[in-house]
């Protein structure tokens, strides 16, 4: 049993090592002097951190982008609550396939929703626009805060709501005073799934986006088109610092109120 | 009380209410995804316009250039196989970077569910930090690692191991490689998942039973995992036969895969038909693969009553 469960931590260990190493591994290339992507050779220099603040290109889309993920990871929330809640609360005879519609966007290859988005866009004229780009968003991340908001609600225990009822509280009281708050996490979950997701989603955000809106992604892409300068390494480094902070902070806060 | 009893409010009827809440998620589905969906299957069956856009005459030529090119001069029709080797390019890679997550999955998501807690979060946390980082920035840095300056070889021409650094990326191994570093977590996670609700009680049961540590895999383990398979297997198949930036960025423009091409009709080929029609060819596709594996499950439910 010993061997294999060594076995078992080298092959953890080794596609820990595979996922995490690349994202290191950009780090040094972010630190070199040259103005052309290299590693550096003794000579270490942040200018390409510099370069990032100096060029306003860059601060703008990190502006774009977080304002569209900010509204549409509202809106993929808002949205996601209330069909949630309505296939929970009311059991509609149709509930598999109104669930099954909802999440088409997961089983859609993204290019394909892409194109399809695209399509629509350019019939009704918001493509390269903020909305276009937020109802995009909105339709990618919907599915994924449905599922989380769903898991939520399973986990609850349904004599809750029942109770409430019983105690005289109308369907609003019993969903606004019961329901949404024993799912809190579930729908914090949801929002910031569909938050990250916003920020960083690039394979329909490079379809329907163009010259007015660059979405950071975007604007990497744009600049692995045009010259590869290590000013996306940095970035990249930033980046992945932002989310493994997040990532840590929020299982923090997980387990600690999982302990309480 | 029963559900409908619980129906929203008395003042509304009670269908009114049922639409208040399921109704926007429903009305921007099928608004931004299903109506897209059908101007994409009514374009693909419509000419060209030069410069990007439509024209309203109907059609097969999108579908009909997939397999056949005209010839300019007398109008004749020749077989191309260019276009059917990029989709099969698209259907193998795909397969391939499924069935290799699968294999590297397994082992690992079951190590992980059965470590204790602690240690369990730790290699979670591992796993979860490349899942949340955006895609983009993922495939750069894996292009960065296999350059020809890259760390992978300047560790292997240090030690002497090799003399001339390999030619790691802008092939086909690259974009392979890429698809699994992409979308691993993808299978990790819901094995993981599925590993950490499995009744370890069925195994000791097998062993008792006499099953050999084969067959307690094969018989035991597979079968109840087997929800856990299919959904793992969809989440890395599906994004990875559209994928986009993999075959882009480190297959470098030699070894498109059908996301490249449909990505190129609206770029610098601005031909939207022949894009549409592409679309709808990699949506069968999934559809097809998605259907045989639900039917997969569905068996799998019949057997073991």
């Amino acid at each position: 049993m010993l061997g294999r469960s060594r076995m078992g931590v080298l092959l953890a260990g080794a596609i820990g090592l595979f996922l995490l190493l690349p994202l290191v591994a950009v780090v040094p290339f972010s630190f070199t002097a040259k103005r052309f992507l290299s590693l550096p050779d003794g000579d270490y220099s942040l200018r390409h951190y510099r370069a990032l603040l100096d060029a306003d290109t860059w601060l703008a889309s990190i502006g774009t982008s977080a304002l569209i993920a900010i509204l549409s990871s509202i809106v993929a929330t808002l949205l996601a609550t209330a069909f949630a809640l309505g296939v929970w609360l009311l059991r509609p005879r149709l509930a598999k396939v109104l669930t099954g519609l909802v999440l088409l966007p997961i089983i859609v290859p993204p290019v394909t929703s892409a194109v399809s988005i695209y399509f629509l866009l350019a019939q009704i004229g918001l493509l390269d626009t903020i909305a276009g780009v937020i109802i995009g968003h909105v339709v990618v991340t919907v599915p994924f805060a449905v599922v989380a908001i769903m898991t939520a609600l399973n986990r609850m225990d349904r004599t809750l709501d029942q109770a409430a009822r019983i105690l005289g509280a109308d369907p609003f009281q019993s969903i606004f005073l019961v329901i949404l708050p024993n799912i809190r996490f579930g729908l914090f979950t949801a929002w910031f799934i569909s938050l990250v997701m916003s920020w960083e989603e690039s394979s329909v955000t490079l379809f329907i986006s163009g010259v007015n809106v660059t979405t950071l992604p975007k604007r990497m892409w744009d600049n692995l088109r045009l010259d590869l300068d290590p000013a996306i390494a940095a970035i990249s480094v930033l980046m992945t610092v932002m989310t493994a902070l997040v990532i840590i902070l929020r299982g923090r806060r997980q387990q600690s109120e999982a302990q309480a | 009380m029963s559900a409908r009893q619980l129906s929203l409010s008395s003042r509304v009827s009670p269908r009114l209410a049922d639409l208040g809440l399921l109704g926007p998620a429903i009305a921007v589905i099928l608004l931004f995804m299903v109506a897209p969906m059908a101007i994409m299957f009514v374009y693909s069956f419509l000419q060209a316009a030069p410069y990007g856009g439509v024209e309203w005459t109907f059609t097969t030529e999108a579908y009909s250039s997939i397999l056949f090119e005209r010839d300019f001069l007398d109008d004749s029709l020749t077989f191309t196989p260019d276009y059917l080797i990029i989709v099969a390019r698209s259907v193998c890679q795909a397969g391939l970077a499924t069935l290799l997550c699968l294999v590297i999955s397994v082992p690992t998501a079951y190590y992980i569910a059965t470590r204790p807690e602690r240690q369990k979060n730790i290699w979670l946390v591992l796993i979860t930090i490349p899942y949340w980082v955006n895609l983009l920035i993922r495939t750069i840095a894996l292009l960065f690692v296999l350059r020809g300056d890259g760390p992978i070889n300047a560790v292997l021409m240090q030690f002497g191991i090799i003399s001339e650094p390999l030619p790691l990326s802008y092939n086909g191994f690259a974009v392979c490689l890429g698809l699994i570093y992409s979308f691993l977590p993808f299978m990790v996670l819901p094995l993981y998942s599925a590993f950490e609700r499995f009744d370890f009680r069925l195994l000791e049961a097998a062993y008792d039973l006499y099953a050999s540590r084969r067959i307690a895999f094969f018989r035991i383990v597979l079968p109840v995992m087997r929800p856990g398979l299919i959904a793992g297997s969809l989440l890395v198949f599906i994004p990875s036969i559209g994928s986009y930036l993999a075959p882009d960025i480190l297959g470098g423009g030699k070894t498109l895969m059908i996301g490249n091409l449909i990505g190129t009709q609206f770029q610098s080929a601005r031909n939207w038909p022949f894009g549409a029609a592409l679309s709808m060819i990699l949506l069968t596709l999934t559809l097809l693969v998605l259907l045989w594996l639900a039917r997969r499950a569905g068996q799998q439910k019949s057997d073991c009553r």
